[in-house]
């Protein structure tokens, strides 16, 4: 998790990452939550030892890092968007209700 | 040569003779003349026929010669050679080997095997659905024991096979029998669980010097040694027979769960007795893991549509048996759980017991210093009353314990709960701790779990209940589960999924995505431990560190590769150690060292070292190294090399990040 992060300063768009996901950057949480699940499914290197070729596994290897990396990194993004968007309303409902009760 | 291949089907019914299920299947004298004919008229028979082999199943040469040390001591080689390869070969038939693979005589699915401090479980996706498998007593627990009598060895699974023979619980105390293994395996001697285990019926022996203890059985009046893993592999050899009666055909491949806490090195002693019974395996899950795949499949089983909805249910599940306690934290949709946390210590009811002996025989240590065939019968007593009074306490308020230890003592005592609950209350604390850390590593608080899961035979007891629900802000804990049979299941799954096994209904499309357990690093500035992959960090994972040289012209430097959540190196197990050298010389700090770290989905850890600034041809290439390298006596290694070199070869961190 905490390697993972570095990615965001460099690329604060983090519209890279996304599209390793297969999505847009306004998805929402749950999408998010989704794709990197379906992809799992698909790469994660213990879905693909059955075809038994070592050569598919270490790709499959390094596609699930990189999955689990851009989810990783777009999860925290998600969540401080959330927190950008959430952060002014809570500041005006204090503002509201310290001027009401004046 | 120290394998021979049997014709597949050695499984016969336990009442022959040769039949690994046979009481005097083990016995020395008898086991080589009646192999070998079958193997010699097999062999010839295949010469007539020129037909395609039959399938190869391939075995130790006898389990009583497995306890023979002086055979051990060549062969172990051999099997450690054997742990390192993908798959069994067949050894001594070579012409064979070839087509052996070709032919689908069998599907190879992995078997799933708990193996239990006190109980053990193996299961099997049979086609539709994970089944336990039962012993010749309709057991689907089996008592984890090896029976040291005479010449003859009998494990558990069968619990003395016939009737007649069976094995009592104070068989099991008697000194003849070897339990426990779980506790004792890949530990050293200046271990405190090792310590510990000296109040068990059996000789543990230690030195206190770092060493692998020394344990060994009561055999007509003698103590005979043996070794954790020894035992172990006898034991695995009977629970794979076991299944190999019960599916028809050989068993190569098992899935194994391990209690969170094991460490690396623990890992390999596993894998090396499996190894030593004919086992590959596949992979070693990390018990509370296990149940999440099964909670996974329930979950996915419920509601269909999980995955398009993307709702999570977040479990926690936690799970103490006799020797040891884990807790994990999963978030679960579609079919697939991923673990979020692991935690782990060894506590179990092995301890909640001991406290009770203790308390019920306050001169416990000096009453039962030094182990005569008296005391130990008298402690066998003290055994099964207190784990029956325990027992007890799981549905009663207060039990009453009557007990004559001969010589005198007696106990005669009513224990209540809240007695109960003071003399483990250190016990008490490290599973609240456990559960704490768990729920803080996934950045989780009590209100997020939607479900909690409770198994092992620990948490029976209503006190473990009700911490563990009072921790997540709970009543009840979820119900469609079975506390003993979970773990097993789940490690049946991992087995056909890993197997490749698919089923058309959708039932295995499942996954688990693990997490480390535990901090990896190496040893730098000085002491300190600096953790190059973190714990809780998802596998496949695959991280660099940047080190620099902390003496001016230093050539050469040592990595010494650590797991664990001390902070000072020498808290953490030492997993290996390797040199770099031909370091090109320059003034300290200027030369920049890589260390990167990477865990393949089967869990193979694996180290690369080396230089990467200067650049250039004088610089020497980097090194592979697949850990741990580490053997036994491994508690004095870090001790030595401290001695040896001081801090002459020693790194600091490099301030500089790493680009990811």
């Amino acid at each position: 998790m905490a390697a993972g992060h570095g990615n965001v300063q460099e690329d604060a768009t983090g519209a890279d990452l996304y599209a390793v996901l297969g999505l847009k950057k306004e998805c929402t949480d749950a999408e998010l939550r989704v794709a990197y699940r379906k992809l799992a499914m698909i790469w994660h290197p213990d879905r693909c030892s059955a075809s038994g070729s070592s050569v598919r596994v270490e790709e499959a290897k390094e596609r699930f890092q990189e999955i689990q990396g851009a989810y990783s990194d777009t999860h925290f993004l998600c969540a401080a968007r959330a927190w950008s968007l959430a952060l002014p309303r809570a500041v005006a409902n204090v503002i509201a209700v310290l001027s009401d009760s004046n | 040569m120290h394998l021979v291949t049997l014709p597949f089907p050695l499984l016969l019914p336990p009442s022959t003779p040769l039949s690994p299920l046979h009481p005097t299947f083990y016995s020395r004298e008898h086991c080589l003349p009646k192999l070998l004919p079958v193997l010699i008229s097999t062999r010839k028979k295949r010469q007539q026929q020129q037909g395609p082999p039959k399938s190869h199943l391939l075995v130790p040469v006898t389990p009583s010669q497995l306890a023979d040390s002086c055979w051990l001591s060549v062969s172990f080689a051999t099997f450690y050679w054997m742990a390192a390869e993908p798959f069994y070969t067949v050894a001594s038939d070579s012409e064979t080997t070839g087509e052996d693979k070709s032919q689908p005589s069998f599907p190879d699915v992995a078997i799933g095997i708990d193996i239990g401090t006190s109980k053990c479980s193996v299961a099997v996706w049979n086609g539709h659905h994970v089944e336990l498998l039962k012993n010749t007593r309709n057991q689907k627990g089996m008592r984890s024991y090896v029976m040291f009598k005479d010449d003859t060895l009998s494990a558990g699974v069968t619990g003395g096979a016939a009737k007649e023979n069976a094995h009592e619980e104070r068989d099991v105390l008697s000194g003849s029998a070897i339990f426990n293994m779980k506790r004792l395996i890949g530990r050293m001697d200046t271990d405190e669980v090792v310590q510990a285990s000296k109040a068990l019926p059996f000789l543990v022996q230690t030195l206190g010097i770092g060493v692998r203890p020394f344990i060994a059985a009561l055999v007509n009046n003698m103590w005979r040694s043996t070794t954790p893993e020894e035992v172990l592999a006898i034991f695995l050899l009977e629970l794979k027979a076991l299944a190999e009666m019960h599916l028809k055909h050989p068993v190569r491949n098992a899935v194994l769960t391990i209690p969170v806490a094991f460490s690396r090195f623990q890992q390999t002693r596993i894998e090396r007795a499996c190894a030593m019974a004919g086992l590959h395996v596949l992979r070693l899950m990390p018990e509370p893991t296990a149940v999440a795949l099964l909670y996974a499949q329930h979950q996915q089983q419920l509601m269909h549509d999980n995955m398009g909805s993307g709702i999570e249910k977040i479990a926690l599940i936690f799970n103490m048996g006799a020797g040891y306690c884990d807790a994990a934290v999963a978030a679960t949709a579609g079919g697939v759980s991923q673990i979020r946390a692991l935690s782990g210590c060894s506590v179990g009811g092995e301890d909640i017991l001991q406290n009770i002996m203790r308390h019920l025989v306050p001169n416990f240590d000096s009453l039962y210093a030094g182990q005569t065939m008296d005391r130990i019968k008298s402690m066998g007593l003290l055994r099964i009353a207190t784990q029956d009074a325990i027992h007890k306490l799981a549905s009663q308020d207060s039990v009453e314990i009557n007990v004559d230890l001969g010589d005198g003592q007696k106990v005669s005592k009513v224990l209540d709960h809240s007695e109960f609950e003071q003399v483990n209350r250190v016990i008490f604390e490290k599973v609240e701790k456990i559960i704490n850390q768990c729920l803080a590593d996934a950045k989780l608080v009590p209100e997020d779990i939607n479900d909690v899961i409770l198994v092992g035979g620990c948490s029976r007891i209503p006190r473990i209940r009700s911490l563990v629900l009072g921790l997540c802000k709970t009543e009840v804990s979820y119900k469609n589960i079975d506390a003993l049979e979970a773990a097993v299941s789940g490690a049946a799954l991992e087995g056909a999924i890993a197997s490749g096994v698919t089923d058309p209904e959708g039932s295995l499309d499942l996954l688990t995505i693990q997490a480390t357990p535990m901090n990896l690093g190496i040893r730098a500035d000085g002491d300190n431990f600096a953790a190059i992959i973190p714990r809780n960090t998802t596998v496949p994972a695959r991280r660099e560190m940047l080190f620099m040289t902390t003496h001016d012209n230093q050539t050469e430097a040592l990595i010494s590769v650590y797991e664990g959540e001390g902070e000072r190196a020498e808290e953490n197990h030492l997993l290996g150690y390797f040199k770099i050298t031909g370091i090109p010389p320059a003034p300290k700090g200027t030369v920049e060292i890589s260390v990167c770290m990477d865990i393949d989905a089967s869990n193979v850890l694996r180290v690369f070292a080396g230089v990467v600034k200067p650049q250039g041809q004088g610089v020497p290439p980097f090194i592979e190294v697949r850990m741990p390298t580490l053997d036994d006596g491994h508690g004095w290694c870090g001790q030595a090399l401290a001695k040896m070199y001081g801090s002459k070869l020693d790194l600091a961190v490099h301030p500089k990040k790493l680009q990811p």
